[in-house]
């Protein structure tokens, strides 16, 4: 969890993560922001995060996408 | 009344059940449009006619209401953008001087933050007053747009009635439209290009579905919302398409009712538009060209045919109501290859800078290319003919740079560039100071490169002067509000 809290922090450190449940509803982060976000996880996690993830509910959260980085790495 | 609001009056009287403008929350009908606008319409005519009126235009239907108030009031709507920086917004009040200011309970609290000293207005204000039909020539102004002037002032291009009408009649020829239509707009309502999705709506009884801003962040879901909302036509900045095909979602949906996927605003690279087209090979997909100075666009290109990563898409044909003529110190440039500045006439140009006639004089100018003397707009762009009589975008002619003796353009480093299968997005400047090219970029998805190896890369494409003495690898390059690549952000990092 903290690697991903590192890499949500290189994005923007001006959030509280801890706090914060609406990043995409809330519009906190932004497309290209989102863009990013999903490279650095894949390539920190070693793993594909499928168009079928692209949800916004798996990315308003910190919690909500580490559940969503263990569910494909039990899956792969 | 005009003829474009003769026009539009005739399509919500047409279309009257049809749902004209919808967001997530909510839809208006074209009759609801029409009483809507006509009520406040009749409580902005207090203020006087032929003044501008700011409109704070939230992404939900309300907007598109109020400007058709403000165009039925006899005014010419100046659309706002909530998010600007307070300074930005204190400099536009100050320099439009509006007669009022119409948005909702939240913008007052902004406005009433920073002091602001003029009418307010909101919808829940409009009373039982009679609207009476305003007397209009056809060149009236409609609407107004700020662009941010080189030197910092925010800038008004003032457009008429006559000058939308005349690009909506030569679009609509080029590109049958019928009400039958479903416009997906992503373009904010304080941004240019947004004008041609709303007019569209109104000239042609088509909906406007206002797509929610959050969406273009997760690909998938956006695909299932343009199918929820049965969107056929799509006119999007080059970014917005852009983000959709590195995410790829086609996959696991695909946009079935969109028919047209056009694109405004700057350049599309050609790595992102063919995974559209390979996915997607039954759409139209059209390039255009335009500028805040015109109402509309003035140059189209529909894509057919190969297009490697690295290759540049032609800016194509002129519409029907638009000549451009290339021009080379002051003679006319017919021969493919040669460049030249793009000098715009239409009727669609606009009929000035607000307020600045020094300007308005420099860059719309009469001048004879052959035929006779015209009204011109110099754009400042440098194009070219190709052999198929296409034009074709070279660069800003501010773009252009001498060093160590040579006449280069910045924007011919970034084409070459941009076609190395590593670099998403780059932007080039130059440090006159130090004399030296600086080239910034971002990289795609999963790409590993050093700053060395793009050079080392960028050296087999150019020639040694053209070469960027500097390579910045940047996680993602800086965006302004419209999506467009910052240079003065950029700037500030030399």
């Amino acid at each position: 969890m903290d690697e991903l809290l590192e890499i949500l922090e290189e994005i923007n450190p001006y959030i509280d993560y801890s706090t914060e449940k609406n990043l995409i509803d809330g519009k906190c982060l932004d497309s290209l922001s989102i863009l990013t976000l999903i490279t650095n996880i894949c390539d920190a996690f070693d793993i594909e995060i499928g168009p079928k993830w692209m949800r916004n509910e798996n990315f308003n959260s910190v919690e909500a996408m580490w559940e969503m980085i263990q569910t494909i790495q039990e899956e792969e | 009344m005009t003829e474009l609001l003769r026009q539009i009056d005739e399509t919500c009287r047409r279309c009257g059940g049809r749902t004209a403008i919808a967001s997530r929350e909510e839809r208006v009908t074209f009759s609801e449009l029409r009483h809507r606008a006509r009520c406040l319409a009749a409580v902005i005519r207090q203020y006087g006619t032929g003044r501008p009126i700011g409109v704070f235009a939230n992404r939900t239907v309300e907007p598109g209401i109020w400007f058709l108030a403000v165009l039925y009031s006899g005014n010419f709507y100046v659309p706002l953008d909530p998010q600007l920086p307070e300074e930005k917004l204190r400099a536009i009040c100050a320099d439009a001087d509006f007669a009022c200011v119409i948005g909702n309970d939240k913008n007052r609290e902004r406005l009433a933050e920073m002091s602001f000293g003029g009418r307010f207005l909101t919808e829940a204000e409009t009373s039982d007053m009679e609207w009476a039909e305003p007397n209009m020539e056809e060149n009236a102004p409609a609407y107004m747009v700020y662009t941010s002037g080189s030197t910092g002032k925010p800038k008004g291009v003032l457009k008429s009635h006559a000058a939308i009408l005349s690009f909506l009649q030569a679009f609509c020829h080029t590109f049958p439209f019928t009400q039958d239509e479903v416009i997906g707009n992503q373009t904010p309502f304080f941004f240019d290009a947004s004008a041609k999705d709303y007019y569209l709506m109104l000239i042609t009884g088509a909906t406007l579905e206002v797509i929610p801003t959050e969406k273009f962040s997760m690909p998938t879901e956006l695909m299932e919302y343009m199918n929820d909302r049965r969107i056929t036509y799509a006119c999007w900045v080059p970014t917005a398409i852009s983000i959709v095909a590195q995410l790829n979602p086609f996959s696991l949906v695909k946009p079935a009712y969109l028919r047209r996927l056009f694109f405004v605003g700057e350049v599309m690279p050609m790595k992102h538009l063919n995974k559209w087209r390979s996915a997607l090979p039954e759409i139209q997909y059209v390039n255009l060209y335009g500028q805040s100075e015109l109402a509309g666009i003035c140059c189209y290109y529909e894509v057919t045919g190969e297009f490697g990563s690295g290759d540049v898409l032609p800016m194509g044909r002129c519409l029907s109501n638009c000549r451009i003529d290339l021009v080379d110190q002051g003679n006319l440039v017919t021969e493919p290859g040669k460049t030249g500045e793009m000098y715009i006439s239409s009727p669609a140009l606009a009929l000035e800078y607000y307020h600045d006639p020094e300007k308005t004089a420099a860059s719309f100018l009469s001048a004879d290319f052959g035929g006779g003397p015209r009204r011109y707009f110099r754009t400042g762009d440098l194009a070219q003919y190709d052999e198929a009589g296409n034009l074709v975008f070279v660069a800003r002619s501010d773009y252009q740079i001498k060093h160590m003796g040579h006449r280069i353009e910045l924007g011919e480093i970034e084409a070459v560039a941009g076609g190395l299968s590593q670099i998403d997005r780059c932007c080039c400047l130059y440090q006159a100071e130090k004399r030296k090219i600086v080239l910034f970029c971002q990289l795609c998805d999963q790409t590993e490169a050093t700053e060395r190896e793009i050079h080392g890369l960028l050296r087999d494409h150019l020639s040694a002067y053209m070469l960027p003495g500097k390579v910045v690898i940047v996680d993602r390059l800086p965006l302004n509000a419209n999506g467009k690549i910052d240079r003065q952000a950029l700037k500030a990092r030399l």
